[in-house]
Formats: C-alpha cells, structure tokens, sequence
C-alpha cells in the first residue's frame, strides 16, 4: 500500500487542519521511510511469491520485522510524534503519531500474515495479515476509495479554507486537483508499473 | 473474539526462509520507484502547494495566492 496511505493523510488534514499536511504525509509513510534504508541493508527483506511477478503490486512476502512488527510501528509511531510535539504541540503531535501508526492498521488488511507483533519476530507469536493482497483487484479497489475519499475530504476542507477570500479559491482547487491526481499517478505506478 | 483473531492469523514462513529471501534487482527497483514518486509529490510537491493556503478554515488570508 503506498498511495492509499497518502489518501488515509489527505482525510487526516481535513480533519486536523492545523497540523501541515506535508507532515502528515511523511507520517502516514514513516515505517515505511525507516523500512527503506533497512531493506536496502538487507535488515529487512521482500520475498517473491511463487507464481507471481517479482516486483508486482501486493507480490511479496514482506519480512520487515522491525518497522512493520506491531510493537515497532508503535515505538515508531510515538518517536515521530514526539519529536513533532517540540515544534507544532502536543496535540499536533499525537495526530502525527495516530498517523503514522495508521500505516501499520492498514498494512494488516493487506499484508499474507507476514507482520510479527514483536520486533524481530521475538518469541515467535503469530504473525498478523488479513491477506487482501490475494486478491490484487480489491486491494487496489481499496486504495482507490480511500484515496478518493480521502482527496474528497481534503478538496473541500481546502476550499473552505479560502472561502473569506475568493482569491485562493482557485490555488485551494489546484491543491484538491493535485491531490487527486497525484493519488491516482501513485496507485497507477503501483498497481500497473510492474 | 478468538475465532475473530485466529482469521486475523495467516500462518507465515518461518524466519529462516525469510532470512533466505531476497528480492531481484527490478523487484528492488519497483518498489523504489512508486515508493519515492508518492514520497516526492505528497512530501515535497503538494506539501508546498498545501503551505500556501490559508489554514485552518475561519482564518484570515494574511498574503495572496
């Protein structure tokens, strides 16, 4: 999931306009962002599924047991709203955290049971996954509402934004639109690019 | 609730396959690709756009677009 995330962050802002929506973007991809340079060490790690494309949307088992275990998103989560706390307030921060561990809620319904609770799969718990990735269609189905709605949500708080103004009513459409588009183009890449 | 939990649990493979795994050089770059054009535009591009706007609803427009 990558372009659902965005949309889950696009609604957030609706809600929480006072907290930036760039940072509500990072922290809706923040395990995700830590999970980058650890894959790329060979910490963390993809694994094919037998018969599908390598690299294809929903294809891989994912083995990021650190960043994506229930206990690490969370450790995550509040490390990233902490830090926000110093400079937009505790209550921005707390949105940030709720946030970010979003990513983690909506990775379950997705992820082939391949999400420890424990970072490093300690203690060797069941590991967590509602597996929609089975069914590749309603995953991105999925993505596509939510980000749908979740631009929906955003567009219309922006315009309400500008409404004591008309002149930023046409910069609060270019956002929406942006928005939009921008979910669109990322789930497009996601879904169809491999 | 234990029914509702045990339909959360898929079994998965061991770890050791996991540490086994690794994924090809296009997987690695797939999944780099969408990964960083979502990063780049949410983050960067529309978090700027966003900024310009005069947030929270209700507020007074202290500059023009």
């Amino acid at each position: 999931v990558i372009a659902g995330h965005f949309g889950l962050a696009a609604a957030a802002k609706a809600r929480a306009p006072r907290v930036p929506l760039w940072m509500l973007m990072l922290a809706t991809q923040w395990l995700d962002v830590v999970f980058v340079p650890l894959y790329l060490l060979g910490v963390e790690r993809l694994e094919p599924i037998a018969g599908m494309k390598p690299g294809g949307y929903g294809a891989s088992m994912i083995h990021a047991d650190y960043t994506h275990s229930l206990v690490g998103a969370a450790l995550l989560s509040a490390a990233f709203g902490a830090v926000a706390a110093i400079r937009h307030g505790r209550r921005s921060g707390a949105i940030l955290a709720l946030v970010s561990m979003s990513h983690w809620v909506l990775d379950l319904v997705v992820h082939r049971g391949d999400m420890p609770i424990l970072p490093a799969g300690v203690g060797h718990l069941p590991r967590l996954g509602l597996g929609l990735w089975r069914y590749p269609v309603a995953s991105a189905a999925l993505e596509l509402a939510i980000v749908l709605v979740g631009a929906g949500m955003y567009w219309r708080a922006a315009r309400a934004a500008a409404r004591r103004d008309p002149a930023w009513l046409g910069w609060a459409n270019v956002c929406g639109a942006s928005v939009l588009v921008a979910g669109a183009l990322t789930l497009g890449l996601d879904v169809f690019g491999s | 609730l234990t029914t509702s939990l045990t339909t959360l649990i898929i079994p998965a493979r061991s770890s050791r396959a996991a540490a086994e795994a690794t994924a090809s050089p296009s997987a690695r770059q797939e999944l780099t690709v969408s990964f960083f054009v979502g990063l780049i535009l949410f983050v960067v591009v529309i978090g700027i756009l966003d900024a310009r706007l005069p947030w929270p609803p209700g507020a007074p427009a202290s500059r023009t677009p």
